[in-house]
């Protein structure tokens, strides 16, 4: 599980921290950088990809490299370099994974990079083109790469470093569905083991189910939309695939993934991954497209997953289906400070939020916060203390 | 006529000692010991209805965690929205409407006309907008009128109880209270703070007990105390009583 996570020098995140639950859920203003965030993350997950290509990565979100940098970060972070901090528990062992990013053109990879245990103790280090494994020597980088050296390191070469393959695996799983886009998931797919960004590859994807999970992606769905049948992939000429779904209306409807409406289909993107692996996942402004009538299920769905979950919201009715105790843990509020930097604390610790709660849902509570107001004065009592 | 009162802590309304959701008066058995704000509420009806509800074991408390038992039973579909002018305050009007909610079951159990009694601090931190005591006033009455409950009170101090009872204890009591009305809400505030002020008068930290001892002994007259925030209460608790007495359960 991914405990927390800093960053400097990306876009807003100037000098940010964030903790994360099981299940984390964003809030904020316009701007105040939930998605920046999202985005943060998934770069980071990318870093660790086995294939990384950070350029098909900037291509993707239709970015150069540059535009990752900050620009209100001043001086001191007008350099090329992003650098984060990563914290996750694998297993029992509790482990760090930090580094430095360069973002000019020829590198676009981390030029520094640590993974270590919490207590200290080394697993890898990377510094001026040479890296060492545990309390190995040095040794040159003799291969070309981008984003994490630990990507490139091959299986035989990590044999004896368990925790640093879970660290890679773990980083790996990080999956933005940030960019949902209904246009994008009604294309045909060729075969992928991953949906992209937009919800892009979703039949391919949903084609490498077993029965077992197709079955309860189905149930889950039928939780949602009592009248759903099944959804299907069917496999066309050149490895294409295509989805159909099936309603219990009159005799039975059948429906291409062209003609199922915007909403289900968003549902089916989210549901798929929560049936399928263990990943770490990011759904941008969740509420989308979704009846309300539906979010009380969808959000015990998302609060009870298998797997790490972080959503953004704007909608008070996402939080007000948490339960008290759940929203304390997990609703955390995005701000920015008056230097434009992006900040984060948990929204009910703010006392304002706190002394509510109970009398009111934790999306009344949110309603009824002025959330500039209270951010104010916490970063007033923050400068005094 | 039964009082249920509600609001803040034991220096306020007063505590609980049982998880009931209308804890009764010790003397009847239940765990309610009045604070210094129900003292004021009793002395009131005293001098309207030639009883104290204290002394008749009519006076009983809800606590915030029975409130918040009672929302927690409402389905989270059913939300309240703050219009943009109520922004703030819509804590206090819910308070209201659940705790109007258990006037009326309190009515139709004891068969008599309840009168609820909501009392909250106006604060008046940093972050709060100016007009933050009519906000918090004007919620907390809609949110009876809401709850159908017809003898609802807003009890709000402006900014904090203390202030009430300084208007009372000063050099010369009595005289220019309205003036204690722009004192801070800010308990941390070092010169302006009420609490800070009515402990160099009394000599000893303002806690419950003190302030209890001092209303009993007859140190605070409520119908001599002449501000803006406490005559908007006193009036609505006429108003209250007025309607308590033609009202059948």
């Amino acid at each position: 599980m991914i405990r927390s996570v800093a960053l400097k020098n990306f876009k807003s995140l100037v000098d940010f921290r964030i903790d994360f639950e099981k299940f984390t859920c964003l809030v904020g203003l316009n701007g105040a950088g939930k998605s920046t965030v999202l985005q943060a993350l998934d770069f980071l997950g990318n870093l660790m990809l086995e294939d990384v290509d950070v350029n098909r990565w900037l291509t993707s979100r239709r970015w150069k490299a540059s535009d990752m940098l900050s620009r209100t970060g001043g001086e001191k972070f007008r350099r090329n370099t992003i650098h984060f901090e990563v914290e996750m528990t694998v297993g029992e062992a509790s482990v760090r994974w930090s580094g430095g990013f360069n973002c000019a053109e020829p590198f676009l990879r981390c030029t520094s990079e640590t993974v270590e245990t919490l207590d200290g103790a080394p697993l890898l280090r990377v510094r001026d083109g040479r890296y060492s494994l545990g309390d190995e020597a040095f040794r040159q980088i003799d291969f070309k790469y981008q984003g994490s050296v630990l990507s490139r390191l091959k299986e035989t070469v990590l044999k004896s470093y368990p925790l640093l393959q879970a660290v890679r695996k773990q980083v790996a799983s990080i999956q933005s569905l940030d960019l949902l886009s209904p246009s994008q998931m009604k294309e045909r797919a060729r075969a992928r083991s991953q949906v992209g960004l937009g919800g892009e590859g979703l039949a391919a994807y949903i084609s490498s189910f077993s029965d077992d999970e197709r079955r309860e992606l189905t149930d889950r769905l039928r939780r949602l939309y009592p009248l759903f049948e099944s959804v299907e992939v069917v496999s066309m000429r050149s490895g294409w695939k295509d989805l159909v779904f099936s309603e219990r209306y009159g005799g039975g409807l059948v429906s291409g993934a062209r003609h199922i409406n915007d909403g289900l289909l968003r549902l089916v993107a989210i549901l798929a991954h929560l049936v399928k692996g263990e990943r770490f996942l990011l759904f941008d402004e969740i509420e989308n497209g979704i009846n309300p009538e539906i979010i009380e299920e969808l959000m015990r769905q998302l609060v009870e997953a298998r797997q790490q979950v972080v959503v953004s919201t704007h909608s008070p009715m996402i939080l007000n289906w948490l339960d008290d105790e759940t929203a304390k843990r997990s609703v955390v509020l995005l701000y920015r400070n008056e230097f434009g930097h992006t900040r984060s604390v948990r929204f009910f610790d703010l006392p304002e939020a706190s002394e509510k709660l109970g009398v009111l849902g934790p999306g009344e509570v949110f309603l009824d916060t002025y959330l500039g107001e209270a951010v104010a004065s916490l970063e007033s009592a923050e400068s005094e203390g | 006529m039964f009082f249920l009162l509600s609001g803040e802590g034991p220096s306020d309304m007063g505590v609980c000692g049982s998880g009931a959701d209308v804890c009764e008066l010790e003397a009847h058995g239940g765990g309610f010991r009045p604070g210094p704000m129900a003292l004021l509420v009793d002395f009131l009806a005293a001098r309207r209805l030639d009883y104290s509800p204290k002394e008749f074991l009519a006076m009983g408390l809800v606590s915030e965690s029975a409130i918040a038992r009672r929302k927690r039973r409402m389905s989270p579909r059913i939300m309240s929205l703050p219009r943009s002018e109520d922004k703030g305050a819509l804590y206090h009007k819910v308070y209201a409407i659940l705790l109007g909610e258990i006037a009326l079951e309190t009515a139709a159990e004891k068969g008599m006309a309840v009168v609820p009694v909501f009392f909250r601090d106006c604060d008046g931190s940093r972050s709060s907008p100016a007009d933050e005591w009519e906000r918090k006033r004007r919620s907390i009455v809609q949110g009876f009128e809401q709850a159908k409950c017809p003898a609802g009170v807003a009890m709000v101090p402006k900014p904090k109880s203390e202030c009430w009872i300084l208007c009372a204890v000063q050099k010369i009591p009595y005289r220019d209270c309205a003036k204690l009305e722009e004192l801070s809400g800010n308990d941390a505030s070092p010169k302006r703070a009420p609490k800070k002020l009515l402990e160099e008068i009394l000599g000893k930290s303002p806690d419950a007990a003190v302030l209890v001892e001092l209303i009993e002994c007859g140190a605070v007259d409520p119908e001599r105390i002449d501000m803006p925030s406490f005559n908007a209460f006193r009036t609505d608790f006429d108003h209250a009583l007025h309607v308590a007495r033609s009202w059948k359960p």
